[in-house]
């Protein structure tokens, strides 16, 4: 049993917080996590009715974008297309039809880990336990980057294309608003603070903002496991990463940022000598459970 | 007056033998060349209506007054002794109405002579208590306030190593199944081996693979009185019936099962599960109905899966191409519970003419969910690594891999040494071959290996094509007994009455349109009614790819004897010569003393009023000293990434013998569904196991993946549509599991074309592939 409540603005919305209560917009995870069993909050707050939070629209020379933007929004909103192109294959390229009509960019980027072992039925490090059970387990989405001891990854496609264009990040809490790079906004979980972004509890994202550039050529790859509905795959041959570097019609100089090899969304460029090192690390740890198989 | 006969019947690679009421055949098989007015046509479903407006009631929608939801609490461990289990907490719990565990179910034996609730769990989902509640939530919270303390003890999820001696124990008496592997040989292989020219070997692996039915298992019961009715989801309802009578102790009639519809079953459907005896139970200790339907991840953990394998294959051939000698020795987990196995042997045994041949099978207990029956058990897993080799063989020794194929045709069943009834590989080679090019393509650039010749295609970009191809040999003949009724109505429509039920393939279509070519009334006249025990005759389970070549004949024995009793009844009425008359469209014609008399038949039924018109019908036995299999071959074209690692699957042909087709629209269903969970099975599909702690880590849709829409090729459905002269009185065999057993095969094969890298382990993964790659 819990409370249901939807108010209109963002004053009314932090009325209603209190330490047992959770922000709601499209659902994908909230919903998901009540269906799991996981102890339902006190209260659900509701965001959806809050107009200052939707839309897409530019602004003093910024394009920004409403927290309650759906991916599918995003993804066909004509500025973005032709602007922030990653943005829009990022959006595109992210879960479902069915859930890019209803899960929103603010929820998208304050998901909860995507990693088997930290949806399952596994006490691990990300949740509260003593350690990581994708390091000796299954461990094929490790990443290949920051390999500590968490190795899920970043589970936002759009959060990588919001990085690489230096994205600004605006949250509201019940202490007042404040802006956040989105290279500072995505950040590894540590023993003390293990969650996945900067927000505090009682913060949300209330829009997104994107800076006009002169600079439009962007785009974002994504390899599957199949050709929809899945997460980003981070196992990329070093011969291809090549490729990778130098899209067709890219320039050399154009930066790039990696999102599922890592537990966050790049903040630099990631260069090919550390994704080959960072590999065979992690291939030590899949060897490792080969072995702890073989012993079972 | 019926025949009792005793007759051998084949389902999913076991013989069974039974006995049969079987009637004087009234009907004798449709001349090979005979054009059908309505059978061999493409008929639209006769329920697709209903299905597509959502009217179709299925087990999962059934809601009767007062009932209560049920749920399992399931183990924790791979592998545990109960030490203690406190039920009263649950009990207690506002709302529970019944809970049910090792402290007051029935002791009596159920699936490897086990109780269903046993005092050791065996996998992590293993069934420990059930709780009958007022609400799903208020049981799922008592499945929480049961109090259980287990002791663990050592679990093992590979086959091979469950196999050793000294691997930890599921059941007392070991983990292999009766005790040793099953063993078949023939000739002398370890001689053959030595007079080979070539020899080749390899080590194959295939994943548990997930039926994944989108209307998970469950069922409804609603006792009245001593009587219990149960609805639900399965491809056998007799065989649910039975079960539920021998375990309640109640006498058949006592027991109705019903089933109008089903979300999908692919074998795991075949028999009672616990759900159904805990809901009847449940249902009995309430005396309120109990709907007991599992969750996705229950789905996932508890309802079967295509066993896991490792396959250890030999092959000898001579220069030539000719195989002189097969070997393969293979595990198979079976997880923690199954009656049987279904080994990966069979295509080694019969697909190909080759004289020394030994097959050993383990099938092997492991911590993991139960083994069930899934669309060609055994033989997609077992083509697939033959297959591979197959191809590997024909590279060895220059061969072109269809031709050495046709160099090893079988002309008989190798194992029976007895004539097929009927056999069309060599047309689907031909067929196949021909609309995917293979010729053309595989002799462009020939002298250069597989990977030479992809980058002399494409030399510049990372993507590579190739094709490849694999055979397929399988069951599906069906066979007695199996009972069919026909109705005549006095406003000339017409009730199919029979106890078969439809696993969704179209299996009311197709009996319509039997019933409505062998009586002469039209098609939009007859109804159907199946998957009732009380109402239906008997009919054997919707598996091994039998129901159209069981049921077909049987009704169409009905529909010959009902048109049999109305034409004498029409002759008597008119007053014309029994063997005059006749029935075409609508009307009765003859003579009478010389003169031609004609008549609507619904004229004649509507002065006769409720004169009751019933045919019978039977299923034949089959012909004795003929072997009768499907046969079939796919031809893949695939592009692999060669950077990202990726797979994708262009284009697949399916060529199958599989007798007449019956309609070519349920017929291209069947094929393209097999092939698109073949292509799962190739390319994405596994259940992963936590080798630290037992458990799934993938129990649910989001990680398990199953192919989506764009994941699916072109698929060009070429069948060998010809009339099999003595199996049945319809000519056709099975086309269910055919179509998924080649897939895997000839996309894996396809892929070594594309970049010149083999693969022994499904599925194709992309790791696996840069891996592959980087060597």
């Amino acid at each position: 049993m819990f409370e249901f409540a939807s108010p209109t603005t963002l004053d009314d919305a932090f009325q209603l917080w209190h330490a047992r209560a959770r922000w709601f917009a499209g659902g994908i995870d909230v919903v998901t996590e009540l269906k799991a069993g996981v102890p339902a909050p006190a209260r659900l707050i509701n965001l959806k009715q809050i107009e200052e939070m939707q839309g897409i629209a530019e602004t003093e020379g910024n394009l920004r974008i409403g927290a309650l933007a759906t991916l599918r929004e995003i993804a066909e909103n004509p500025i973005v297309l032709a602007r922030y192109r990653a943005l829009a294959d990022a959006c595109e390229l992210s879960a479902s039809p069915q859930i890019r009509n209803v899960g929103t960019i603010g929820g998208n980027l304050n998901q909860g880990s995507i990693c088997d072992y930290f949806r399952g039925d596994f006490r691990c490090w990300l949740k509260g336990g003593a350690s990581c059970f994708m390091r000796n387990g299954a461990s094929r989405d490790a990443a290949i980057l920051g390999y500590a001891e968490c190795v899920h990854v970043n589970p936002s496609d759009p959060a990588v294309a919001l990085v690489a264009l230096d994205a600004c990040i605006s949250v509201r809490g019940k202490n007042g608003a404040r802006e956040i790079a989105a290279a500072e906004f995505c950040r590894p979980p540590t023993a003390d603070n293990r969650r996945l972004n900067a927000l505090q509890p009682d913060e949300i994202i209330t829009n997104i903002r994107l800076p006009i550039t002169s600079s439009s050529r962007s785009s974002f790859l994504k390899t599957m496991d199949r050709a929809a509905f899945a997460r980003a795959g981070q196992r990329c041959r070093p011969l291809g990463f090549r490729r990778w570097e130098h899209p067709r019609g890219a320039r050399r100089s154009g930066r790039r940022r990696a999102g599922a090899v890592a537990r966050i969304a790049r903040g630099r460029d990631v260069g090919r000598a550390e994704i080959v090192r960072q590999t065979r690390r992690a291939r030590g740890g899949n060897n490792r459970a080969r072995r702890a198989s073989a012993r079972a | 007056m019926p025949k009792l006969i005793k007759t051998r019947i084949e389902i999913e690679g076991r013989v069974h033998e039974d006995y049969a009421l079987v009637d004087k055949p009234k009907t004798t098989t449709w001349d090979i060349e005979e054009e059908l007015a309505i059978v061999g046509k493409a008929m639209p479903r006769v329920d697709g209506d209903v299905r597509v407006s959502g009217a179709a009631e299925f087990p999962s929608d059934i809601q009767l007054p007062g009932m209560l939801h049920a749920r399992f609490l399931r183990s924790p461990h791979p592998h545990a002794r109960i030490q203690r289990l406190d039920t009263t907490r649950a009990e207690k719990l506002p709302g529970v109405r019944a809970v049910i565990c090792k402290n007051n179910a029935p002791a009596q034996a159920w699936r490897n002579d086990r109780p269903i609730f046993d005092d050791v769990v065996r996998y992590v989902g293993d069934e420990v208590a059930a709780v009958a509640a007022d609400t799903p939530a208020i049981a799922r919270q008592a499945c929480r306030l049961i109090q259980v303390e287990y002791e663990p003890l050592p679990f093992v999820l590979d086959a091979e190593i469950a196999a050793r001696a000294d691997a930890p124990k599921l059941y007392a008496d070991g983990n292999v199944m009766d005790g040793k592997p099953g063993v078949y040989a023939r000739g002398d292989v370890e001689k053959a081996f030595q007079s080979a020219d070539v020899v080749i070997e390899g080590v194959f692996e295939t994943p548990f693979q997930l039926h994944n039915s989108l209307e998970t298992h469950g069922a409804v019961a609603d006792w009245e009185g001593d009587r219990v009715v149960v609805y639900e989801s399965t491809q056998n309802v007799h065989g649910v019936r039975d079960d539920v009578a021998d375990f309640l102790g109640l006498a058949k009639n006592q027991v109705r099962v019903v089933k109008h519809y089903m979300g999908g079953g692919f074998g795991s459907k075949n028999s009672a599960g616990k759900y159904t005896l805990c809901a009847a139970l449940l249902a009995k200790m309430t005396g309120r109905p109990v709907r007991f339907f599992l969750n996705r991840t229950e789905e996932n953990l508890a309802t079967g899966a295509r066993a896991a394998s490792k396959q250890y294959l030999r092959i000898g051939a001579k220069k030539d191409g000719a195989l002189v000698a097969m070997e393969l020795t293979a595990y198979h987990a079976q997880g923690a519970h199954a009656e049987w196995g279904a080994g990966t042997g069979g295509p080694m045994r019969e697909l190909y003419e080759c004289k020394n041949v030994r097959t050993t099978e383990y099938f092997v207990f492991t911590s993991s969910g139960p083994f069930a029956a899934f669309r060609a058990p055994g033989y997609m897993e077992g083509t697939f690594a033959l297959e591979s080799l197959m191809d590997e063989l024909a590279e060895k020794l220059g061969m072109d891999p269809l031709d050495l194929r046709i160099k090893n045709y079988a002309r008989k069943h190798p194992v029976k040494n007895l004539p097929y009834s009927s056999n069309g590989l060599l047309d689907a080679y031909q067929e196949g071959a021909r609309a995917i090019g293979w010729y053309e393509r595989r002799r462009q650039d020939a002298g250069l290996g597989p990977r030479a010749r992809s980058n002399v295609q494409s030399p510049l970009s990372g993507v590579r094509h190739g094709v490849g191809m694999a055979s397929q040999i399988w069951g599906g003949a069906g066979g007695p007994p199996t009972y069919a009724q026909v109705k005549v109505l006095p406003d000339t429509s017409a009730v199919i009455i029979t106890g078969t039920q439809d696993i969704g393939t179209g299996t009311k279509t197709i009996l319509t349109q039997i019933a409505a070519e062998e009586l002469g009334i039209p098609y939009e006249k007859i109804r159907i009614e199946i998957g009732d025990t009380q109402w239906g005759l008997f009919s054997i389970l919707s598996a091994g790819s039998m129901t159209a070549a069981t049921v077909g004949p049987a009704v169409r024995e009905a529909a010959a004897d009902a048109k049999e009793q109305l034409l004498a009844i029409c002759a008597k009425y008119l007053g014309i010569a029994r063997k005059s008359a006749q029935l075409d469209a609508g009307v009765i014609t003859g003579r009478k003393r010389g003169r031609r008399v004609e008549k609507p038949l619904a004229d004649i039924l509507g002065a006769l009023g409720d004169v009751m018109i019933v045919g019978q019908g039977s299923r034949a036995p089959n012909p004795s000293n003929v072997v009768i299999r499907t046969f079939g071959a796919q031809f893949a074209e695939v592009e692999v990434d060669i950077e990202t690692g990726e797979v994708r699957v262009l284009k697949i042909v399916a060529s199958h013998d599989c007798g007449r087709i019956l309609n070519p629209l349920t017929t291209s269903s069947q094929i393209e569904g097999g092939i698109i969970q073949g292509l799962g099975f190739a390319l994405m599909e596994q259940r992963v196991d936590d080798v630290n702690t037992g458990k799934v880590v993938n129990p649910n849709l989001a990680s398990y993946h199953i192919p989506t829409m764009l994941d699916v090729p072109e698929i060009e459905v070429r069948m060998i549509d010809r009339a099999d002269p003595i199996i049945n009185n319809l000519g056709s065999k099975g086309v269910g599991e055919p179509p998924i057993i080649p897939t895997a095969a000839a996309i894996a094969n396809a892929v070594y074309d594309a970049i010149g890298v083999r693969f022994h382990r499904l599925p194709l993964t992309r790791e696996r592939v840069l891996e592959g790659l980087s060597v």
